[in-house]
């Protein structure tokens, strides 16, 4: 199997380094395109360190727009003219700092290009100068081939609050399924490859994704799940989003980026209405109360904080569980607050008076995610022991543990009733549950059947 | 682990057969040997380097040659010599240099008979060259960018589910491999802190991309790199020669694998030697420089030698024994000449002062130099030693060789009464001192401390199990004190330069799991005493693996131990077998160092083998002699106190200033604390007394540090508390400059009422200035400094004053500081 595939990478190699060298003996004056030739340069040895987390000399490369804005010292690149272009001349090494500071210049055919591209007017040949040069480059167009047959981890699924349709996030797509019949109903198909989070609106109508390609890509968007479309583009990032919620009234959704920041928007518009910055990493969850007063947040900073979601106030900081934050929700009831992630337990926390850990039982691994019912009495975890659990939010004592899945458990969920239970796991196996008992009734593969085409 | 490639040996033989043909060819075409000269098994992640050298000299000809692949559709080989295989055949690389060719044949399998790509094997080795597991990127404490490896890859395990698992599979992507994460970055296609570590395409990439599709296998239990093979291990070289290096790892199953591309560099020796990433190294100086090679944990060197000279001027230097002839050796290769012998009054100090810490008395200074013996100074040897004619007599200065050396012992092994109290101080420091008034054999002596048990306060070796209790601290200690191997990395991860694991730290650490120490009443309930002891069970659990390990000797088979047998007794016996090759070196490279200014392996206790001893050949002769005496100390110091390398001048030759450790002039050094406190004393004719103990008792004879004395602790006298050479500092700073000349205890000595001034004012100043010089620098005055230091005396306030001075000022001299 892999001889084919080593030959097939060669070849294009050749053929691509074939491209290059027939580049270079073009008379100067060839046009260079930002998009083609200039963006790659910069993604590769530029925005490592001029991104907006760290904009070294406050001079963020990550898009057309900033790289146009330029710096601290002004301006970087004026069009037309590449040798007062501080850019160009550092990447020529005929002005301190030379650049890339920690590596040697870059090949003369090189730095030559940029040049041409400043001399040429440096104008931009994308479509969005605020999109990311490495969503610029992300080839979008192999999707179509795309094998949809390979089963990949099931790290987001939802229920339709009357449990009657289950969504499961997939490669580069979403998948409906009929429960709990387990019929196949359609797809959503994503720029990103993953797909971290997914919640149906209250009256079932809509479904918010979140999600990316690593490193790449973040999106949220807003589906309409009868019609198959996209309503809405909420956000777009560089990496994947792990988190967003929507608030229950359906107005408002929150999304938590790697970056830290916690972002709202209004669903009607897109329109972003607060922007804050609770975490030093990446957040990995996030929910709404039942009243939709309050925010959880959980993060890779070893945190779960709780906010004022209408003012944007933090109003308590979870820190003892000393390690990553995988999950948190509210209880039904909103009365308690809950967070797991890396050290194995399941905390609960006082959601209203300042934040007081209420207990933190133990559980067999580390728990991945969590689902609460909306009577307020249970909360459903899974994790790297295989295993899904139930936990009385009274008493804190697990009630119930859902055997069946053979890879770590990624992703849970609960219909509205608390009767139905759907659990996916690293294997991209699919198992739904009759909640009291702890009675599989049903599992399958989230794989579309073999006529659906990746196409959009 | 089948698909490795496998070479057939060079047969330097047929080129051999081969050389005098190549008189008759044109003189631009050397006739040259290929290595390796076949390849029976490679698959397309494997390259192979091939080394090509001129048949009549070391000289390397692979950057010289051209290479072709005549089988273009299953090999492909670039000009530096670098052969990729692309698909299953017999492939041929043909090599020409001139006119002259020859053909390396290759078997490339199918990569479909394979075995999944390992994870250890394959992967871990791209991330160690690349960088990506160096402690400033993702192998600092807490990653970079939240990917967290372990430093070189000591956790397999740990680092797979990094990359595998960590963030619900983020970084890898096995729908399409080739948009993961860890090859997106490692190509900076998408941003990259670290920038671009590979290209897209290379051998790394394609490794790592195959692995990804083959569904990212983990680590297994399969045969790990027993050794690495270096071509070449060591060669002369003149400035601006190039050797491109050939790296081959030996895998416990018995196969082998060309790692030159995947292998680590680096030059101990920047003015020496160069060595870049592709393993070619450039000789850019004169003198020797180890080059270190790393791969998958296991590390070793090639000596890149660049004579100073072509030619050396031994004039007068006549070997006395082996250790000279080793010495010559090493100056021959390196192109190095020595200083000539030293006076004999230069000798008599310096034998005095490096085996009894003591200067000679003034009537042995008189016989000495009065002596017409043409053996005298190896008779004073053997005098100071108590070997060859004093062997049945005994030495008459038995007392400051046990006190010195007992001091020696003293610091290594911590004797302190801060951790085992004023009984187990006084018992410890009175064993080890008769042990050495006996001149306990070394192995003996060490087994006793290492099996030792009961009271502290009785059994004085006991005291090693209160001084370090932990298992692991044991362990740490006993290797670094007794096999001079310093293992304190390996408590937390693989050591970087050096081949022993975490397994191997705590199979050591499992020879002492057993041991107890119990409090004890038997010298009244409050005195402290303890009781060491063996407890029936006990186990230590690898930190990261949770293995129970079983007891095993450094690079050795565990151990199966019967429970009523001590199980240090079997790690004493190891560690002191006459087979255990680092035990003698340790010992003798100590010794080496005390008595020569530098250790053979410096630092003295930091042997491995990517840090190589200055002249091997002479350590391993110095380790024969140690063990063929049966560990006899003295005959150490007598084979290295008789050599004409021990008596040679201290002023160093103008080209061998910086030179130190090719032994071409003796190193001066400076007194040890406690040997100066004596010389002030015995020059000033006082005695210093230390409280709760005899006045009779010298600085060197003190069992441990807690006697105050500022003089002592400015002059670098260790705490004891840790198990470190380089505790005891010999680095000369201000505070000792100005304690000897202004501090109280030195005026205070000249000043004192019954001293050496008292007694020196009854006679001339002739005589007075000749015996200060006598009882500090060993030798007479010369007319010179007579007449100096006369005029001194005459124009002082009063006589006294004047003799004053003149002592203060040899007190101060460089040359009364000094061993030189």
């Amino acid at each position: 199997m892999r001889q084919p595939l080593i030959i097939a990478i060669a070849t294009l190699l050749s053929f691509t380094g074939g491209l290059v060298a027939d580049g270079a003996k073009k008379p100067s004056d060839a046009k260079v395109s930002f998009k083609r030739d200039i963006a790659p340069i910069f993604a590769k040895h530029c925005v490592g360190c001029h991104n907006p987390d760290k904009a070294e000399g406050g001079y963020d490369m990550s898009t057309f727009a900033a790289i146009m804005k330029g710096g601290k010292k002004g301006k970087e690149v004026l069009p037309g003219e590449p040798y007062e272009s501080r850019l160009v001349l550092m990447m020529y090494g005929d002005e301190t700092p030379e650049m890339p500071q920690e590596a040697d210049l870059l090949p003369e055919k090189v730095v030559a290009k940029v040049d041409r591209w400043v001399k040429q007017g440096a104008a931009f040949d994308g479509p969005d100068p605020t999109m990311s040069l490495s969503r610029l480059l992300e080839p979008s167009d192999d999707l179509a081939n795309l094998d949809l047959s390979k089963p990949v981890a099931t790290t987001a699924l939802a229920l339709r609050p009357d449990g009657k349709q289950l969504a499961v996030g997939g490669l580069h797509g979403i998948t409906l399924w009929e429960v709990p019949s387990g019929k196949y109903l359609g797809r959503f198909p994503t720029d990103g490859e993953r797909i971290f989070s997914l919640e149906y609106s209250a009256d079932g109508k809509q479904l918010l994704h979140s999600g990316g390609t690593p490193g790449r890509v973040g999106e949220v968007i807003l589906w309409d799940v009868a019609k198959r479309k996209l309503i809405k583009r909420l956000h777009d990032g560089d990496d994947v989003i792990f988190a967003t919620a929507l608030r229950p009234d359906g107005k408002e959704v929150a999304v938590g980026e790697t970056t830290g920041k916690l972002r709202l928007f209004r669903t009607a518009d897109g329109k972003q209405l607060r922007e804050v910055k609770p975490h030093n990493d990446w957040i990995l969850d996030v929910a709404y109360s039942p009243d939709g007063k309050f925010l959880l947040t959980g993060a890779r900073d070893k945190t779960a904080q709780l906010w004022d979601a209408k003012k944007g106030e933090l109003l308590s900081v979870y820190s003892d569980q000393g390690e990553g934050v995988f999950g948190v929700g509210f209880s039904g009831d909103g009365k308690q607050a809950f967070s797991t992630g890396i050290n194995r337990r399941l905390h609960t926390w006082d959601a209203t008076k300042g934040g007081k850990q209420v207990r933190a039982e133990s559980a067999g691994g580390e728990i991945y995610s969590l689902a609460t019912t909306a009577d307020g009495k249970l909360v459903f975890t899974s994790g790297s022991d295989r295993l899904v659990k139930s936990w009385d939010t009274a008493s804190g004592k697990a009630q119930k543990t859902f055997k069946g899945h053979a890879t770590p458990v990624y992703s849970v969920a609960v219909s509205r009733d608390g009767k139905t239970l759907a659990s996916g796991d690293a294997k991209g196996e699919v198992r739904l549950w009759d909640a009291s008992t702890a009675k599989e009734t049903l599992k399958f593969v989230a794989v579309p059947p073999k006529e659906e085409k990746a196409e959009k | 682990m089948i698909r490795r490639v496998r070479f057939v040996a060079p047969i330097p033989l047929l080129a051999l057969v081969l050389a005098p043909m190549s008189v008759i060819q044109a003189a631009s075409a050397k006739d040259f040997t290929v290595s390796p000269a076949e390849v029976d098994r490679a698959t397309p992640f494997d390259q192979v380097q091939i080394q090509v050298t001129d048949s009549t000299g070391p000289t390397d000809l692979t950057r010289n040659c051209s290479y072709e692949s005549l089988t273009p559709k299953i090999l492909s080989v670039d000009s530096l010599g670098r052969v990729r295989f692309l698909g299953p055949g017999n492939g041929r690389v043909r090599v020409a240099h001139g006119s002259k060719t020859k053909e390396v044949p290759f078997t490339v399998v199918d990569p479909k008979e394979g075995t999944p790509i390992s994870f250890a094997e394959d992967i871990q080795p791209i991330l160690t060259k690349a960088g990506c597991n160096q402690g400033a990127c993702h192998a600092s404490q807490f990653g970079q960018g939240g990917l967290i490896l372990s430093l070189f890859g000591y956790a397999p395990k740990q680092d797979h589910r990094q990359l595998v698992e960590e963030w619900f599979g983020r970084r890898v992507s096995r729908a399409r491999p080739d948009q993961s994460l860890v090859l997106l970055k490692a190509t900076a296609t998408v941003p990259h802190k670290g920038g671009p570590r590979f290209e897209v395409g290379s051998l790394d990439y394609q490794t790592l991309l195959a692995w990804i599709d083959q569904g990212t296998p983990g680590p297994t239990k399969e045969a790990n790199v027993i050794d690495l093979e270096l071509l070449p291990k060591e060669r002369p070289y003149r400035e601006n020669q190039t050797q491109q290096l050939r790296v081959v790892a030996h895998y416990s199953d018995g196969s082998v694998r060309d790692v030159t591309h995947r292998a680590k560099y680096d030059s101990m020796g920047e003015g020496v030697a160069t060595v870049d990433s592709s393993g070619l190294i450039t000789c850019v100086g004169k003198g020797l420089a180890p080059v270190m090679v790393r791969y998958q944990g296991q590390a070793k060197v090639t000596h890149v030698l660049c004579p100073h000279a072509d030619s050396i001027d031994l004039a007068g230097f006549e070997p006395n024994n082996f250790v000279d002839e080793k010495v010559v050796d090493r100056w021959k290769q390196l192109g190095l000449s020595p200083s000539g012998l030293c006076s004999d009054e230069v000798f008599l100090r310096r034998a005095f002062l490096d085996a009894t810490g003591t200067l000679p008395s003034t009537e042995k200074v008189a016989s000495f130099l009065a002596s017409t013996d043409p053996k005298k100074r190896e008779h004073l040897v053997d005098e100071l030693l108590g070997t060859g004619d004093f062997a049945t007599a005994g030495s008459p200065y038995v007392e400051e060789w046990s006190a010195y050396w007992a001091l020696k012992w003293g610091d290594l092994l911590r004797v302190n009464r801060n951790s085992i109290g004023d009984g187990g101080m006084w018992a410890f420091h009175h064993w080890i001192r008769d042990a050495l008034r006996q001149n306990m054999p070394v192995d003996q002596f060490v087994r006793e401390i290492i099996s030792a048990q009961g009271s502290i306060f009785d059994n004085g070796p006991a005291n090693y199990f209160k001084i370090a209790t932990k298992p692991e601290d044991l362990a740490e200690t006993t290797v670094q004190v007794f096999l001079g191997v310093r293992l304190q990395c390996a408590r937390c991860h693989h050591h970087p330069f050096e081949e022993y694991s975490q397994a191997d730290y705590y199979g050591l650490a499992a020879f002492f799991t057993r041991v107890r120490t119990k409090n004890s009443v038997a010298f009244g309930a409050r005195d402290g005493d303890i009781v060491v002891m063996l407890r029936d069970k006990g186990s230590i659990r690898h930190p990261r693996t949770r293995e129970t390990m079983s007891p095993t000797p450094l690079k050795g088979e565990s151990m199966t131990i019967d429970p009523s047998v001590d199980p240090r007794r079997p790690l004493a016996n190891w560690i002191t077998s006459k087979e255990n090759r680092l035990f003698a070196r340790n010992v003798v490279n100590r010794i080496w160092g005390y008595l020569m200014g530098s250790g053979l392996v410096e630092p003295i206790d930091d042997m491995r083998e990517t840090n190589p001893a200055s002249n091997p050949a002479l350590l391993d002769a110095l380790a024969d002699h140690f063990v063929e005496s049966d560990f006899n100390l003295k005959e150490l110091m007598r084979a290295i106190m008789v050599s004409k390398a021990y008596q040679l001048d201290s002023t160093p030759r103008p080209e061998n200033v910086n030179q130190d450790r090719y032994y071409t002039h003796y190193n001066v050094k400076r007194l040890p604390a406690e040997a100066l406190f004596d010389a002030v004393d015995f020059a000033c004719g006082t005695k210093e007394t230390f409280r709760g103990v005899p006045r009779n008792v010298r600085a060197i004879e003190l069992p441990d540090p807690n006697f105050a004395s500022y003089f002592l602790d400015t002059m670098g006298r260790p705490k004891r508390a840790v198990a470190c050479e380089c505790e005891r500092t010999g680095e000369p700073n201000l505070a000792q400059v100005l304690h000897i000349a202004n501090g109280d205890v030195v005026n205070r000595k000249l000043g004192d009422k019954k001293g050496r001034i008292a007694e020196l004012l009854k006679v001339d100043d002739d005589q007075a200035i000749d015996t200060m010089y006598l009882v500090t620098l060993s030798r007479h005055s010369t007319k010179e400094e007579l007449s100096r230091c006369k005029k001194v005396i005459t124009n002082a306030p009063d006589r006294r004053l004047g003799l004053e001075d003149v002592l203060w000022a040899l007190l101060n001299s460089r040359e009364f500081l000094f061993n030189h």
